[in-house]
């Protein structure tokens, strides 16, 4: 390791390094600092490919992570062995054409748009701040809001189950099941037995379209989401425009503007060209596992797509498979003269088992009234 | 032992037990005894993730203590649970004893009558074990938050009895599907390993070292042919451990080479889906030319 006699000690460059990683949004605090040291101080010999490695195995901590890892590894050494100061030069670059996320947020929930454009179809029942520290929606709207899909949570988990289970306590005693199971300790009661109403294991996933087409609604569909994430408990949460993101850890932060802040720094494809298929696809392949019967994935998009529409079709077929139903919700369906024409919508159509309008308060009133009716149509 | 081992020493460790493994793979088990620190292991299913505790049991010449993680499994699945038969036999034995009530309490809940489960018997354990906690992922979030707890103070309290506090920390492993994100408290606890399907050396070298006898140049069409099945879009993309299952099935049937025939009747031995088999069997021809490991008409 020679670049360090050169230009500081080892000791130097893994804390420099950690920095460098922090600003590319790893989560990275004084315990994976001193795991970093501990872990190099076990190499007996470090050559350059053994001294990433053990970098690697205390600092990174998830799939994405380890994937960028190596890139960001050859990018610090090559910076540092130019000897630029990495506090001030090695933070992120960002592309000329390519605002810095944070102000592409702030302009895909707000700015960017038209007054006249924004009293047609986004959420008027919500004023958005769009200063630059933070995102704002009134307490008042997000309460309405969550309200709304708390009225949706319960319909979906009271109309599935009548079935019920029996736990040493809770609901009214059942005498059948406590002799039933008193069989094995030779009659005797030894445990009284409740019978409780089974509750549905409805999993749900949620993917919502963030690019360009669906920027008019903005506002509405990512306090929808935060709002769905808070109300619900088994539900994993995506965005998708050319890439798959998964955003449950983030908006499972009880205040929305950090919510929305956390979401910002990790994804960077905010209003961008739309792959469905591919990011559909990336989804089916990462979560097949946890989707079954059980599940009801929702999709919100308004199909219009740059994407190949066969693998739209390949990976919808697969979702259609697994899940226990499909809803889209397209902010277009709600024109009368709505046609699902679109490339990808009609790749996607045979295997929606609800298509629902959705753009604004009034629209998801509606359907939370409709509730039952998917059902049925399932 | 902690102090004995050194990374050679754990790579030698692995190829004695036949788990090709790589710098990667040793360097975090070695790094994950030293710090005792869990490692948590992430991968498609079917890459050897499993495979690595139970070697590592084998090469430390510890035991295995394997928690199988699923739905709904709580604490008594995971900790420990009372043998109520035997405390109510006991009791019934006891009746005309003459001992008082708080006697015969105290005697019920002692250790004799606790049934230890995984995460008591790894720290209540004579030597130092290696704990696999498999398929974490497929555990619900409460279990997760749980499982901090115990990783961290390696600790566990039993109401009736008191703390049980670990006589050693034990080497654990945690693997996961990714079905589900793990929370960042968990991972933060753990040191992370990534492993990938393996490249076409390695799986070659991996199915040579699991089929004694197979001829090279077998194995080597065997790992081309899996490696180019796993471009395609499949439902359930094959693991290294189906290459080996098949391996296997083809030396038992004393095949040396691939046809056409033997790979359209042995499909099922690497696909677990009627869709994938299809599929395949569909694009047999392009795989053939793609491959080039079968002989030309």
């Amino acid at each position: 390791m020679s670049q360090f006699d050169r230009t500081g000690s080892l000791s130097t460059y893994v804390l420099l390094f950690c920095r460098f990683l922090r600003d590319h949004h790893f989560i990275i605090g004084p315990e994976e600092e001193s795991d970093s040291f501990r872990a190099i101080s076990h190499l007996t010999l470090i050559s350059e490919h053994m001294f990433k490695y053990a970098l690697k195995s205390s600092l990174v901590k998830n799939h994405q992570q380890y994937v960028k890892f190596d890139s960001l590894f050859e990018a610090f050494r090559d910076q540092y062995r130019k000897g630029v100061d990495a506090k001030e030069r090695l933070k992120p670059e960002t592309p000329k054409n390519k605002r810095p996320v944070i102000r592409n947020i702030k302009s895909w929930l707000s700015s960017d748009r038209g007054d006249d454009k924004l009293s047609l179809a986004s959420f008027s029942a919500m004023h958005v701040s769009a200063s630059i520290s933070s995102v704002c929606v009134p307490d008042d709207d997000l309460a309405e809001l969550k309200k709304l899909i708390e009225r949706f949570s319960e319909k979906m988990e009271n109309a599935f189950n009548r079935r019920k289970k029996y736990l040493p306590r809770g609901g009214p005693l059942s005498l059948r099941t406590t002799l039933r199971k008193s069989m094995k300790h030779g009659g005797e009661i030894i445990q009284l037995y409740y019978s409780v109403p089974k509750k549905n294991n409805t999993q749900l996933f949620l993917l919502c379209d963030v690019s360009r087409s669906m920027d008019l609604y903005s506002v509405f569909l990512i306090t929808f989401i935060y709002a769905f994430q808070q109300v619900f408990r088994n539900i994993e949460t995506f965005v998708f425009s050319s890439r798959l993101y998964r955003v449950s850890g983030y908006l499972k932060e009880g205040n929305f503007s950090k919510a929305i802040e956390k979401m910002m720094q990790e994804v960077d494809q905010w209003s961008g060209g739309t792959r469905i298929g591919e990011c559909l696809y990336e989804f089916v392949s990462g979560y097949e596992r946890k989707i079954d019967s059980n599940s009801l994935v929702m999709i919100l998009s308004d199909g219009i797509d740059l994407g190949d529409p066969a693998l739209t079709k390949e990976a919808m077929k697969r979702i259609y498979r697994r899940a226990g139903r499909i809803i889209w919700f397209n902010p277009l369906a709600g024109h009368k003269d709505y046609q699902p024409e679109t490339r990808a919508m009609k790749a996607a159509l045979p295997f929606i088992d609800v298509l629902v309008p959705l753009y604004d308060m009034e629209s998801l009133k509606s359907m939370v009234s409709r509730t039952k009716r998917f059902k049925k149509m399932v | 032992m902690k102090d004995n081992i050194s990374l050679d020493s754990i790579s030698q460790m692995l190829k004695k037990q036949g788990y090709i493994s790589d710098p990667q793979i040793s360097l975090s088990l070695f790094l994950s005894i030293k710090m005792d620190k869990p490692l948590l292991i992430e991968g498609p299913a079917g890459v050897g993730k499993t495979e690595i505790a139970k070697v590592l049991a084998n090469a430390l010449d510890t035991d295995l203590i394997r928690l199988q993680c699923f739905e709904g499994l709580d604490f008594f699945h995971a900790i420990y649970e009372w043998n109520y038969q035997k405390q109510l036999l006991h009791l019934k034995i006891e009746e005309n004893s003459g001992k008082s009530l708080e006697e015969r309490e105290e005697d019920i809940f002692s250790e004799k009558f606790l049934l230890k489960r995984p995460l008591l018997e790894a720290i209540t354990h004579q030597v130092k074990p290696v704990l696999l906690i498999d398929e974490i992922d497929r555990a619900d979030e409460e279990f997760e938050s749980f499982l901090l707890e115990v990783l961290s103070d390696w600790q566990i309290t039993i109401p009736e009895t008191g703390t049980v506090k670990a006589s050693h920390i034990p080497n654990v492993v945690l693997t996961s599907n990714r079905t589900r994100e793990l929370s960042e408290a968990l991972r933060r606890r753990c040191m992370y390993l990534y492993i990938d399907h393996p490249d076409l050396e390695k799986e070659k070298a991996i199915i040579r070292e699991k089929v004694p006898g197979i001829d090279e140049k077998f194995a080597r069409d065997i790992a081309v042919f899996m490696q180019e099945i796993r471009k395609l879009r499949l439902e359930k993309t094959p693991g290294i451990s189906e290459s080996i299952d098949w391996a296997k099935a083809l030396a038992e049937l004393h095949f040396d080479h691939l046809d056409k025939n033997i790979v359209q009747n042995t499909l099922g031995i690497i696909l677990k889906d009627w869709q994938d088999i299809r599929e395949v069997q569909s694009s047999l021809t392009e795989l053939y030319e793609k491959t080039g490991v079968f002989p030309k008409v």
